[in-house]
């Protein structure tokens, strides 16, 4: 089985958070609650401040210490798919253990207050444990691995877009958006990403286009002294705006 | 349909051909969760035949239904027929001194005083099922003691049911109840000949029990009710009921039992909980974790924290072995039912949201949102090492989080891994 892994280039990357939107939609995410959030930085003071961001999905771990503290096994990594890290929603009790290890902050609880007015959730409100039923809702519910919409009082994650990626065939080195074959199985982030700044591709075949980026730019996982080995691999010096520099 | 009857239904057996003990999964604590070590069913076997391993329980060949398992479950998940379900009881007129005898299925019917409530082992007698038949009775539960118990294959000692008539008695004594009350053991010796069989005997051979006593006749409808205990449904898939507080009948029927003597309960029945009020950052996993919902969050207008009502309390100790910072400590008597903890809340200086707990300037999900700069990362965004002396940057925000960070992750890799 292969191993999935992203490749977000920030020297690609514009922050225009389409992928954030995109997986909102992709997902049916809750509404304020986004599995795929682009972070925002900023440094030093006008007239030299600098502005930098980070999109950040989950890091699917190879070591996730998410699943050590689980006190439900309900948050597991699943070889079988492509070592993603998945949430049992039948087991799932809502602790937020696993919230607290997660050193990348990439779960979320459903108790987050709303942040529009009026709140979708009870515009559409839900139905058949749902908590809430938005429009044009996916077909894609699999609760063993927290795709779907979500019932009350779980977490949930980013799923690398699972119920897409594992229609692809076997074997496939990349999950290249330009080739029509596999367009329809790239994860909503990769895909609908503008500057192309996302590569998702299988990271135990030497031969794909993800490992050669990796290779080639110099790859870094992000904190990786955790020991954690992300399978999300980010490439460049830095997305963002940079430092005014005044015409002397 | 109630809750209580959905639970009913849920109850399976956990050996075909094996009607009389029943199991309900969501309601044993290591099939909730892989941190509880409870195995006290198992231990309670006294043939063996029980088997409990992560939170999976195995009946094999052999089992004799005495029903001391089902006795030894904190939670009620294991139930065992013909014994009294005494919360489906009515209150009875005072009984006063009038004892009521319990003798087990092998003494000869015709032996066992009137009215005496008969039962397949006296071992399967709960504390709580005793104190509650004391106090909906008014009179003092006395078990015969017929002197062949220590050779009986189901005996496992000279008085199996010694342990639970020691803590009913001792609960009752501490809610003062009347010294004449208090259940206890009467030697009634019969020569070993004249039991019937072996072992506690086949339901089927005592199904022509004639229905004199009301006791008799309250078993015997619970072993009508358990007679259609189903069997595993194929295919069926649990439907999340791990999240879903549980009754803890047994400990139910001891709190009713007492509070009918006393209004509160006796200190001795209080089991506690102590936290360390600088250790705790109100993640609350415990309060999620707690079974019976003895520990609960909440969040009130001045602040957020844990509230905690000793009745409810099993003493499971799953909240002490799963908080991240090791805050709590469990102490057997003398807890007190009120607020453990109240963090207020703060306003994020990031987010701008409100949060409670925790010592940083951030709330939780900024922390993380800075932390992942500490490791690499601020380099990876801005090509240069952190300038921590800009008052405010981004910079010394990194900092901070960090320390923060190492701060959390020391903690929570202080508490023991589950698996």
């Amino acid at each position: 089985m292969a191993k999935w892994g992203m490749v977000i280039d920030l020297d690609k990357c514009t922050g225009c958070q389409a992928c954030t939107t995109a997986c909102d939609m992709e997902n049916d995410t809750l509404p304020g609650e986004s599995w795929q959030d682009v972070l925002y930085y900023t440094e030093g003071e006008y007239p030299s401040g600098q502005m930098k961001w980070l999109p950040r999905p989950c890091m699917q771990c190879e070591d996730p210490s998410c699943v050590h503290v689980c006190p439900t096994r309900a948050t597991y990594k699943d070889h079988d798919a492509g070592g993603i890290v998945f949430i049992d929603w039948d087991k799932c009790i809502g602790c937020k253990y696993c919230m607290i290890a997660c050193p990348y902050g990439v779960r979320f609880f459903a108790d987050e207050k709303p942040l529009v007015e009026p709140d979708l959730k009870e515009v559409f409100a839900g139905s058949g444990g749902q908590l809430w039923d938005p429009p044009g809702q996916s077909p894609d519910t699999d609760y063993r691995r927290g795709i779907g919409v979500q019932p009350k009082g779980v977490v949930s994650k980013c799923t690398f877009c699972y119920h897409r990626v594992k229609e692809a065939p076997e074997g496939v080195p990349d999950l290249d958006e330009d080739d029509p074959e596999l367009v329809d199985y790239v994860p909503a982030c990769v895909r609908t990403c503008p500057p192309k700044a996302r590569f998702f591709g299988d990271l135990d075949n030497p031969a794909s286009n993800v490992n050669k980026l990796i290779g080639n730019k110099n790859g870094i996982r992000l904190k990786d002294h955790t020991g954690n080995r992300p399978q999300v691999y980010y490439l460049g010096a830095g997305a963002g705006i940079p430092a005014f520099q005044p015409k002397s | 349909m109630s809750s209580a009857d959905t639970a009913e239904i849920r109850f399976r057996r956990l050996h075909p051909d094996i009607s009389e003990l029943a199991f309900l999964a969501e309601d044993c604590l290591p099939a909730r969760s892989p941190l509880s070590r409870c195995d006290d069913c198992a231990r309670a076997c006294p043939v063996d035949v029980l088997t409990a391993v992560k939170g999976k329980l195995e009946l094999s060949d052999g089992c004799l239904r005495c029903g001391r398992c089902a006795a030894a479950c904190p939670t009620g998940a294991l139930r065992a027929a013909d014994f009294p379900r005494t919360e489906a009881m009515q209150e009875m007129p005072p009984a006063r001194d009038e004892p009521l005898y319990v003798d087990c299925w092998r003494v000869p019917e015709e032996v066992s005083p009137e009215g005496a409530l008969r039962v397949p082992c006296t071992g399967g007698l709960d504390a709580g099922a005793v104190a509650e038949l004391t106090s909906l009775r008014d009179g003092p539960v006395v078990v015969l003691d017929r002197g062949w118990c220590e050779r009986c294959p189901a005996g496992g000692g000279a008085r199996p049911a010694q342990t639970a008539l020691e803590t009913a008695a001792a609960a009752l004594d501490a809610a003062e109840a009347m010294e004449s009350l208090l259940p206890r053991f009467e030697a009634r010796g019969l020569p070993r000949e004249r039991a019937r069989g072996d072992g506690p005997p086949a339901r089927s051979a005592m199904t022509a029990v004639s229905r004199r006593g009301l006791f008799r006749r309250m078993a015997g409808e619970v072993a009508g009710a358990l007679d259609d205990t189903p069997m595993e449904a194929e295919g069926e898939g649990p439907s999340r009921p791990l999240r879903d507080r549980i009754p803890a009948p047994p400990r139910q029927r001891m709190v009713r039992a007492l509070e009918r003597f006393d209004e509160t309960l006796p200190a001795s029945q209080r089991p506690g909980l102590n936290v360390d009020q600088d250790a705790c950052c109100n993640q609350r996993v415990c309060a999620s974790l707690c079974p019976t919902g003895a520990l609960e969050a909440f969040d009130a207008e001045g602040g957020s924290g844990l509230h905690f009502r000793p009745e409810e309390c099993i003493g499971c100790e799953l909240c002490v072995r799963v908080c991240p910072e090791r805050a709590l400590t469990s102490y057997p008597e003398g807890g007190q039912s009120g607020e453990l903890t109240r963090h207020a809340f703060r306003r994020c200086p990031e987010c701008r949201r409100p949060f409670a707990g925790g010592e940083g300037r951030f709330c939780p999900s900024c922390d993380k949102k800075y932390g992942l700069l500490a490791g690499g990362g601020y380099e990876l965004l801005f090509g240069q090492a952190p300038d921590s002396r800009a008052p405010d940057g981004c910079g010394a925000r990194v900092q901070q989080a960090s320390r923060d960070a190492a701060s959390a992750d020391a903690k929570t890799r202080g508490s023991e891994s589950p698996i």
